[in-house]
């Protein structure tokens, strides 16, 4: 245990020092920021369909509408939040923990590490408990920023499906990472991957069913079902999507990291 | 105790030998320098026998634990300082003992009275990645002791080290083998190795060339002679003068009796005289 905690603490403060929280305090602002302005988009848009129909109705015409549903729609910045719960949030600890990586490889530090009692299990539940953890509160400071806070009936599904999703991509995180040795061996394969990622987001509106095919699209079932923006019943199949990619990533990071991170440690 | 039996490594597989049927021993309280010029292989026995590199033939034990079979929890009996730093940069000095401490489930050391004893202690809280080569290599030398190991891999420990420093880390070297721990030293510094080892091997092309104490090696390889110089008619001059025999040792007493001889010096060999008699090449190459 007091190993454990020793680790948790080197990974804090490596996390604070290494500029993490003026990169993610930048990037938060950001992204409050475009909410706040399709906010304003969306409101101005509902101005225009308000006063629309007296205009169409004076005129010697006919409207068909050709796509009810879309009325339905959640507003665009509430699309916009749930994308970036999944596809900046989430994703953190997939970026960051590889950097933490190369950074421990560069400087040599996990080759002395890996002769130490400390061992691989407890240096991987540090990093994904971290980072996971990173993950759940960038979300929260993000919804709060973006003055878009969840029911507090759904606060506690939205940590627990923040805290799956980014415990599954720090999982994948290193995962990847550990087939490279540095940041430009790293990048190409994971900007693929990345991109497959949100692959579903893309074609969600022709083909839904694309969703299960990526950690993303299930995780974004997830959060609109619990923000309100989709359909409730996926709210179990999302958890269960990324219970069970977690339960099939962590053995095959761990394996990866035993062959490849650990044991090139050594070189 | 530190075992090596025949080892034998090979990085590619093709029959060209790191190294080639090597074999020695550390008992607990004795220092063991491994010495040989870069690419030896001195660090692939070190490497093989820390787990780093896998064993490919021979045997290799560890205080009784072949090295095959070392599980984490071994290395709270084990401490490493490798020639190169690999500090964590973004952490302090005291920050990098005082992690490596915690992940020990064995009584650990204080890091700030380690720091101290080697001169760190004001730059105890300065990040590593502002220290200097000498500052980094002392701290790595403090990491391999902190957990007062039973084994000990010292890697070039003096290297960048300042002439003072260089001998409060000696003495800290001397008081782990006075508290009962083996050490492998691997140098290519002959003067530390024959200040410090209890028995030398010397390393080249993966084989061990000769073992013994310094003494040992240094009388084996050496001649028995002095030279003297003296002053003659106002000139200085020089003889050398073999004390096994008679002839010699009357000729010394005759020099000191008049007054003249200046300087008398053993010319027994080196360390690095007997590696370039072994070998046809220096330590340092």
């Amino acid at each position: 245990m007091k190993a454990f905690a020793t680790l948790l603490a080197l990974e804090l403060r490596v996390l604070a020092r290494g500029g993490f929280p003026v990169v993610m305090a930048v990037v938060l602002a950001a992204s409050a920021l475009s909410v706040h302005a399709l906010r304003a988009v969306d409101a101005a848009a509902s101005v225009d369909a308000a006063s629309g129909p007296e205009l169409l109705e004076a005129g010697p015409w006919s409207i068909t509408v050709l796509r009810p549903e879309a009325s339905s729609r959640p507003a665009l910045h509430e699309r916009m939040v749930t994308t970036l719960l999944v596809y900046e949030v989430l994703i953190l600890g997939f970026l960051f923990v590889a950097v933490g990586l190369f950074q421990q490889f560069e400087e040599g530090s996990l080759r002395a590490y890996r002769l130490s009692p400390g061992g691989q299990a407890r240096w991987t539940g540090a990093k994904l408990l971290v980072w996971s953890a990173a993950g759940v509160a960038y979300g929260l400071a993000f919804l709060a920023a973006s003055f878009e806070p969840p029911a507090w009936s759904a606060l506690p599904g939205v940590v627990a499906l923040s805290a799956l999703g980014s415990l599954l991509m720090t999982t994948l995180g290193l995962l990847l990472a550990a087939f490279s040795r540095n940041l430009s061996q790293w990048f190409p394969p994971a900007a693929g991957l990345l991109a497959l990622n949100m692959a579903p987001a893309a074609l969600a509106e022709s083909w839904p069913e694309a969703r299960w095919l990526a950690p993303g699209g299930a995780a974004l079932a997830g959060f609109e079902a619990l923000l309100g923006q989709g359909d409730p019943a996926l709210l179990g199949a999302s958890f269960a999507w990324l219970g069970a990619a977690l339960a099939l990533a962590l053995p095959l990071s761990w394996l990866a990291l035993r062959a490849r991170a650990f044991k090139e440690a050594g070189r | 105790m530190i075992l090596v039996e025949r080892l034998r490594h090979d990085y590619e597989g093709k029959g060209n030998y790191a190294v080639d049927d090597v074999s020695f021993s550390v008992a607990p309280g004795t220092i063991f320098g491994f010495l040989g010029p870069s690419g030896a292989g001195k660090s692939t026995v070190q490497n093989i026998l820390t787990g780093l590199l896998p064993l490919q033939e021979g045997r290799a034990e560890l205080a009784g634990t072949p090295v095959k079979s070392l599980k984490s929890a071994f290395f709270n009996k084990v401490g490493y300082s490798f020639e190169l730093p690999n500090l964590y940069n973004s952490l302090t000095g005291y920050e990098n003992l005082a992690f490596f401490a915690g992940l020990f489930s064995v009584p650990t050391e204080d890091p700030m009275k380690l720091l101290d004893r080697v001169g760190l202690a004001a730059a105890a809280g300065k990040r590593v990645a502002q220290y200097s080569k000498g500052m980094k290599q002392r701290l790595l030398f403090l990491r391999s002791i902190i957990n007062r190991p039973e084994i000990l891999f010292l890697d070039e420990p003096e290297s960048g080290l300042d002439p003072a420093t260089a001998l409060v880390v000696k003495d800290l070297i001397r008081e782990q083998r006075d508290r009962g721990a083996a050490i492998l030293l691997t140098t290519h510094n002959m003067y530390a190795a024959d200040e410090l080892c209890d028995r030398v091997a010397f390393i080249d092309k993966g084989r061990i060339l000769a073992e013994g104490s310094p003494r040992e090696l240094r009388l084996g390889f050496g001649e028995k002679l002095v030279r003297v110089e003296y002053r003659e008619g106002g000139a200085s001059k020089a003889e050398r003068l073999d004390l096994s025999l008679e002839p010699g040792r009357e000729r010394l007493a005759a020099l000191a009796r008049t007054g003249a001889l200046e300087t008398v010096h053993s010319t027994e060999a080196t360390l690095e005289s007997i590696f370039i008699e072994l070998t046809g090449r220096r330590l340092a190459e």
